[in-house]
């Protein structure tokens, strides 16, 4: 069979002048040798061959930049599915050699932990204050994104702005968005994360099996990925979770956040600067206090916010909460963190759930007047995005207001100066945190669903909010969500209910003081009685 | 065609190639390290803003490539003094003061004051005179923001911690590539050009570049040499050990920051604690050279333009109130006591008193030598060969004394003396063996009654003091008498004299 050996070199060779007697002799040579028909077949067979292994490794880097550099969250077309269950960008993303972020373990590895170390929290997430729902198997505040190669979970805005209430204790449980998450013990559950995974148990057998167990098959590639690698990187994120932010998990070390509460600040020492909390003083890390409620934000813009009044900026306090819910400037999700923005700044407060007098209440809003509330704190028309008084949204001195000043002086100047290089060389960076010398003046919006009160929630209602320090209790119970309609505020007199155990919140704690604030407490009972009964309509 | 003509061909079809190929790398070279871009525009709209954080050409040579500067406190936290990041050395960022847009003029307060950022190929984080000369006061401790003061010394600032920082950073095997990379990455999202540079150039030259300047800075503790602290420098030595190689010879130039503001009503006279020269414009080129803006970076006009915000700054008055009366009755004292070294106009003001006389700590006059006044010069000389530079070190000169120096703003310049070895202006009327033998340097915390910085106290607010112990050398209290034998009522009125300065 003649061929052109041309065609089989893939080439044209040149025929320059002098040479082409050696080149036809060469010719001629190369006929012989790859003219046969088993050269020509393994010819072919070498290039059919070469296809199929570069169309293979083509393959497995496609399926490769599918399997790790995908980014997807499920997106939620109503505003308040989205606000609980939507993804802020808070799970670990960056890049697979590089993960940056995150705060929780992956989505599998989230749902087993609790089998995995049982002992350590018996009655599963629910003990710890997170709300579920029907039709989801996170609870409100967690959310889904597939990120590095796998199903991760994070947490959004509305873990720690959900909260619940209930009108006695066999009533329906009503879950509220925007209102703070009452319940929620934020610290128990990181202890119980950073524990669980460095617990002896937390091997790729148990997790695999205990998945297994639970209906979850995994394929052998996932299989392979969660011995090789997956394990090992959440338990190195712990280590590193632990070894900056340790200190503040402990109960033995600082105060006990409880239900309702989180240092605000500390964590984001340790997490954004990665300052060495141990050296800072003990007193500086005694700092938890309230979540606030994140309804009716668009008359808040421009009012001192944060608990200290330490930013004026709606936009920035936003981005700022992002980064302690664990995102970081690269992995926050822009879009949904503005579309919860968005929504948050006309979310209505809700209303009043139970029956007003409305005789007592406008007696109330008399004495609201005459005691000088409002100077501070406006009226029951800021929930229509009506400000009135004077001092609404400022600061008043620690001197003057006499609450508990830890939280107040765990925001430090120094702090205030590294929060101007977050979100560096962006349209985003920080320019508006200050340092204050006191707490701002709240606007009391659905001020019924806010308690306990003050800035550490100390004081468990407002009825008792309205005592002079020696009436107000020194220890009650937190995290029972009945309501309580005589002192406005969540019974708290319940130490358990089942197996749940409620938290005693002991105000002689360091950051627990429950003394301050104390306008209004010389009025008498009666006119105290009416005054709260003017606030519900708030 | 011929064998020798397709040759020809060949070889300049590579040629061009090769042209090609030099060419794109040049210019990728030149993009990437070398091309200059002016800064942002905020940093030029306001004398204060062009003092505050406006380039005098130190990026160039000495910057650190931006993102580095920024991770490092993130990565290495175990080598400041104590929490804070860079706050914990006492650098200071300009409190909000909102609408702080860049678009406004006002910083977007990224940088602390004193830190620069230009790009010369790839952004960098310099410093420039702001560095050491801005005062921070607090006039009670839970005052939430201090007051700043461009022009005054940062009498809590730590340079010399600051310095070994970066080099103990660098020593740490940890300052790799992949460590670092890891830190930018979590607050940026560098282009693939910039995460190559980073990776593979920028971060292992940095590493050696500070490498290299931890050989220079070894003398610091040679000799014995005692810890500078906050607020203090030692001005020459560095450039006469690593630029003009004279040998270690144990000298101490440990010197307090000095004020360098209201430059009008000290022209033509001596500058420096030892009056080594007698022009501003020349101690302000020296005084960058020493920082590290060097060769064609040295930005002359950007100096020039700080030295006329200098000349007219006006040292800022004493925030607390004055007893008018007892200040009225502190003048006279002044004029007798003091008038002839330290009032305007005075015959001996702003001229250097030898050390015989006024007996303070001989250390950092001993320091500065003949020889560096000659280097100083040639290098002067060099500047205008290589690069046609308009200026020179014609004032500079060896003294035999300390500069009887001016006292505006003196509430602010404390602790007190060329050392910084008297806490207070209290203090300082005292006699030698009355003055406090260890103090601590750093609180920024204002000592009304004594005049001067509270000096008592080892920490507050989380922050650590510096113990600063006379008995080392180069440290000691000792000398300037005038004044200590004055009555107890004749120093009260003095002191509340001094205050209106």
């Amino acid at each position: 069979m003649a061929q052109n050996p041309a065609k089989i070199e893939g080439q044209t060779l040149p025929t320059i002048e002098g040479q082409t007697r050696v080149q036809a002799k060469d010719r001629e040579l190369v006929d012989n040798v790859y003219g046969s028909p088993v050269d020509l077949w393994q010819h072919r067979f070498r290039r059919i061959g070469c296809g199929i292994i570069f169309l293979i490794l083509l393959l497995i880097i496609l399926w490769a930049i599918w399997r790790f550099e995908r980014d997807t969250t499920e997106s939620y077309a109503d505003n308040v599915e989205h606000f609980k269950y939507g993804s802020i960008g808070s799970e670990p993303g960056g890049s697979l050699m590089d993960s940056q972020g995150g705060l929780l373990p992956p989505y599998e590895i989230f749902r087993v932990l609790p089998q995995v170390t049982p002992d350590r929290l018996p009655g599963g997430y629910e003990s710890l204050g997170l709300t579920f729902e029907k039709g989801h198997d996170l609870p409100v505040g967690v959310t889904k994104r597939y990120r590095l190669g796998f199903e991760q979970v994070g947490v959004n805005c509305a873990l720690c702005h959900t909260g619940t209430w209930r009108e006695t204790p066999a009533g329906e449980r009503h879950i509220v968005a925007g209102m703070p998450a009452n319940r929620l013990q934020i610290q128990r559950l990181f202890k119980f994360i950073l524990d669980s995974t460095l617990d002896e148990r937390f091997t790729a057998d148990n997790v695999i099996g205990l998945m297994k167990r639970n209906g979850v098959h995994l394929s052998w590639m996932d299989r392979l990925l969660y011995r090789a690698t997956l394990l090992a990187r959440v338990r190195e994120a712990t280590l590193q979770m632990q070894g900056r932010m340790g200190l503040l998990m402990d109960p033995a070390q600082v105060t006990e956040w409880g239900p309702g509460r989180v240092d605000t600040f500390n964590p984001y020492k340790a997490l954004q600067f990665n300052w060495p909390l141990a050296q800072l003083p003990r007193q500086e890390l005694n700092a938890p206090s309230d979540y606030p409620s994140l309804w009716n934000q668009a008359p808040r813009d421009g009012m001192d916010l944060h608990w200290d009044g330490n930013n004026a900026s709606l936009a920035e306090r936003n981005l700022s909460a992002s980064l302690g819910a664990g995102v970081t400037p690269v992995t926050i999700d822009h879009p949904n963190v503005d579309r919860v923005a968005a929504w948050a700044r006309t979310l209505p407060a809700p209303k009043y759930p139970f029956a007003i007098d409305a005789a007592k209440a406008t007696r109330g809003q008399a004495l609201y007047t005459a005691a000088h509330c409002l100077d501070c704190h406006g009226d029951h028309r800021f929930r229509d995005g009506v400000k009135t008084g004077q001092y609404l949204g400022k600061v008043t001195p620690i001197a003057e207001i006499g609450t508990d000043p830890l939280r107040l002086n765990s925001y430090t100047f120094p702090f205030a100066s590294n929060q101007y290089t977050l979100y560096p060389e962006s349209k985003y960076s920080f320019r508006h945190f200050k340092k204050t010398g006191g707490y701002a003046n709240q606007p009391l919006d659905a001020i019924w669903a806010r308690g306990p009160y003050l800035h550490n929630g100390s004081v468990p209602t407002l009825r008792d909010l309205l005592e002079p320090d020696a009436n107000r209790p020194a220890t009650f119970y937190k995290g029972y969500d009945v309501y309580d309609q005589q002192k406005v505020g969540f019974v708290y007199n319940v130490a358990s209910e089942g197996a749940t155990q409620y938290y005693l919140f002991d105000t002689s704690k360091p950051g627990n003081g429950k003394a301050g604030h104390y306008y209004g407490t010389t009025l008498s009972p009666d006119e105290k009685d009416a005054l709260v009964e003017y606030m519900k309509t708030f | 065609m011929t064998n020798k003509e397709h040759r020809r061909k060949t070889i300049i079809r590579i040629v061009i190639i090769l042209l090609v190929l030099v060419a794109l790398g040049g210019w990728f070279t030149w993009y990437s390290f070398f091309r200059e871009l002016p800064q942002e525009a905020w940093v030029d709209q306001s004398p204060r803003n062009h003092f505050l954080y406006g380039s005098i050409g130190q990026e160039g040579v000495e910057g650190l490539p931006y993102w580095i500067y920024l991770v490092l406190p993130k990565v290495f936290p175990e080598y400041l003094p104590g929490p804070g990041g860079y706050a914990s050395l006492g650098m200071s960022w300009e409190p909000s003061t909102p609408p702080n847009d860049g678009a406004n003029g006002n910083p977007p307060h990224e940088l602390p004051m004193g830190v620069t950022k230009k790009t010369v190929g790839f952004a960098r984080a310099g410093l420039n005179c702001a560095f050491c000369h801005v005062s921070r006061v607090r006039l009670t401790a839970d005052q939430a923001v201090p007051a700043f003061y461009p022009g005054g010394p940062s009498h809590q600032f730590r340079v010399q911690d600051y310095q070994w920082f970066l080099f103990n950073s660098a020593s740490d095997p940890r300052f790799n590539s992949t460590v670092l990379m890891k830190a930018i990455n979590s607050v940026t999202k560098l282009s693939m050009r910039e995460a190559f540079l980073y990776r593979f150039i920028l971060i292992p030259a940095t590493r050696r570049a500070i490498l290299k300047q931890k050989e220079e800075f070894a003398w610091q503790f040679t000799h014995n040499r005692p810890l500078q602290g906050p607020g203090r420098v030692d001005p020459f030595d560095p450039v006469r050990f690593r630029f003009f190689k004279e040998p270690d010879d144990g000298a101490i130039g440990n010197a307090d920051i000095p004020s360098i503001w209201n430059q009008k009503d000290r022209t033509g006279k001596s500058i420096h604690w030892d009056g080594l020269s007698r022009k501003f414009a020349e101690v302000a080129i020296s005084s960058a050279i020493g920082d590290g803006a060097r060769n064609k970076y040295l930005d002359v006009p950007s100096l020039k333009k700080m030295e006329e915000y200098l000349t007219n700054l006006a040292p800022p008055k004493f925030p607390l109130p004055v007893n008018a009366a007892l200040a009225a009755q502190g003048a006279p004292i002044f004029q007798a006591q003091c008038g002839q070294c330290h009032a305007l106009g005075g015959p001996r003001t702003l001229g250097p008193i030898p050390i015989a006389e006024v007996g303070t700590d001989a250390r950092r006059e001993q320091s500065w030598t003949q020889s560096q006044v000659d280097s100083w010069k040639k290098m002067a000389t060099d500047y205008q060969h290589k690069y046609h530079a308009d200026w020179n070190f014609d004032t500079f000169s060896k003294q035999w004394g300390y500069v009887a120096v001016l006292l505006d703003g003196v509430w602010l310049r404390g602790p007190y003396l060329h050392n910084g070895s008297v806490p207070s202006l209290r203090d300082l009327l005292n006699p030698p063996a009355q003055r406090p033998a260890k103090f601590y340097r750093g609180y920024d915390l204002l000592d009304a009654a004594n005049v001067g910085f509270v000096s008592n106290v080892p920490e507050a607010g989380g922050q650590k003091f510096f113990l600063y112990d006379t008995a080392l050398p180069g440290n000691a209290n000792a000398g300037h008498l005038w004044g200590t034998n004055l009555s107890a009522p004749e120093k009260e009125a003095l002191l509340e004299y001094l205050k209106t300065l």
